[in-house]
């Protein structure tokens, strides 16, 4: 599986520019030939299990590739620690878009494989007003919540009411999905996380 | 087991075959369905008043009999080059991985392939497990096993604590060679500690702070109302050993062994 997905960057990066793609397809393709260098070893990205994002499409965590990503993971049925964290994600964004930093993308990993549902996800994006263009909530199995919790250092157990005890840690992921910088506290730092930010920025405005 | 070791240590050339086939032939024991008192009460819910521990069925599932070996892991990762030390993501496993072996593909000695594997990580664990179609027993299902059904709980809570009292071997002993419990599983306490599935669950420590969870109480006296017998300090030990790991960490003393469905 491996193999063939490296068979397929290679080839992508070794093509010219290919034939029938327009001017707006620049920024995607961009994407891809960054994509086609290998994933550093410490990526989060290394991770092979898939997702299914709001709208219902399967991705793999490299779909996050490209561009510094801040990730939680939570569940929408929590009622106490999981608007914070995204109340913090959102001033986050907030911040970052007054120091123009531009392309930052924010994702949402649910605890909850059972109920949180590609529906639930995208009306509790809506409820929080989060922004299509910038936030992806994504539903995994079991195994692939498991693999992305151990990697984020993300505790967390089922408790008897079908909730979740969980730890609230905010990750900035760079580009490649390394972790820069983690907030293992509900009330982050706002700004010492995007002065992190900016400084995965070339400039600050692009 | 010794027929194993000897695949393990012998040709590289010869190995195909007998390779693949050795570690589907690692005995499992079965453990049957039954009740269980888990050592930590659920938490009950945000805002939900506590609710006495009660026991829970657990269904039948198989276990292998003894941890995995140097010999076992030697087969998978010459099987699965990526989790050979030298190709290791450092996502996957620190900079300890299999750090006992000579090399890659070579055990520090002939002994060494009847001795469980140390030195790795949770990823690594999961990998093998999933090579064979097994996975990491649960947290519950690995202690529901050592519970064996009240059999010799004195003595096992004894042996835990004479291990505990050893400091770390040089070489650690050969699987197997205790007495097996009453399911006809080995060494669950006195040679390794072991990675469970989700031993990412067990909150203590400094994200405690952030959650709701009550299992931080249990480990200050007052707290420890919460659990299933605060007298029982192995459990203690094996709870809080394994709150203390994170997925990569690949220890000293840290084995494992893998469960399957029945």
């Amino acid at each position: 599986m491996r193999s063939a997905v490296f068979l397929l960057s290679f080839t992508i990066s070794f093509l010219p520019w290919p034939v029938g793609v327009s001017a707006h397809d620049h920024d995607h393709m961009s994407h891809l030939m960054k994509a086609a260098e290998p994933l550093p070893g410490a990526s989060i990205y290394n991770l092979t299990s898939s997702w299914t994002n709001q709208d219902g499409k399967r991705v793999t965590l490299e779909s996050l590739r490209g561009e510094p990503v801040v990730v939680a993971m939570g569940y929408t049925r929590c009622k106490d620690i999981c608007p914070m964290i995204v109340a913090d994600m959102v001033a986050i964004e907030d911040r970052a878009k007054e120091a123009s930093l531009k392309g930052i993308r924010f994702a949402f990993f649910s605890l909850d494989s059972i109920n949180d549902t590609p529906e639930r996800l995208t009306a509790y994006a809506n409820d929080h007003g989060l922004e299509p263009a910038h936030w992806t909530l994504f539903q995994g199995d079991e195994k692939a919540v498991r693999e992305l919790a151990a990697v984020l250092g993300v505790r967390y157990r089922r408790d008897a009411s079908g909730g979740f005890d969980h730890s609230a840690i905010i990750t900035i992921l760079d580009a490649d999905g390394k972790i820069v910088v983690q907030q293992p506290d509900v009330q982050a730092n706002t700004e010492e996380m995007v002065k992190k930010l900016t400084t995965l920025f070339d400039a600050p405005v692009r | 087991m010794w027929t194993l070791a000897a695949v393990a240590v012998g040709a590289v050339a010869a190995s195909a075959v007998a390779l693949a086939a050795a570690p589907g032939q690692a005995p499992m024991a079965r453990i049957p369905e039954g009740d269980f008192l888990p050592f930590f009460e659920q938490s009950p819910g945000k805002g939900k008043a506590p609710v006495a521990a009660a026991p829970v069925r657990m269904a039948a599932f198989r276990l292998d009999a003894y941890p995995v070996t140097n010999g076992q892991f030697l087969d998978f990762v010459r099987e699965h080059p990526e989790w050979r030390r030298s190709r290791i993501k450092p996502l996957f496993a620190d900079h300890h991985y299999l750090a006992t072996w000579a090399s890659d593909l070579k055990l520090p000695d002939a002994e060494a392939a009847n001795e469980p594997v140390t030195n790795v990580s949770w990823f690594a664990a999961e990998a093998y497990c999933e090579a064979r179609g097994l996975q990491l027993p649960t947290t519950k299902q690995w202690e529901y096993a050592l519970a064996d059904q009240g059999r010799k709980q004195k003595e096992i809570a004894q042996q835990s604590l004479d291990w505990f009292s050893r400091p770390n071997p040089k070489h650690l002993s050969a699987v197997g060679r205790g007495e097996p419990n009453g399911y006809g599983v080995y060494d669950l306490v006195g040679l390794v500690w072991e990675w469970t599935l989700d031993n990412s669950s067990f909150m203590t420590g400094t994200e405690q702070r952030n959650t709701s969870s009550k299992d931080d109480a249990a480990f200050c006296g007052s707290g420890s109302i919460g659990v299933r017998d605060p007298a029982d300090y192995p459990a203690f030990m094996r709870y809080s050993l394994r709150s203390s790991l994170k997925a990569n960490y690949a220890v000293e003393n840290v084995g494992f062994r893998c469960e399957g469905d029945e």
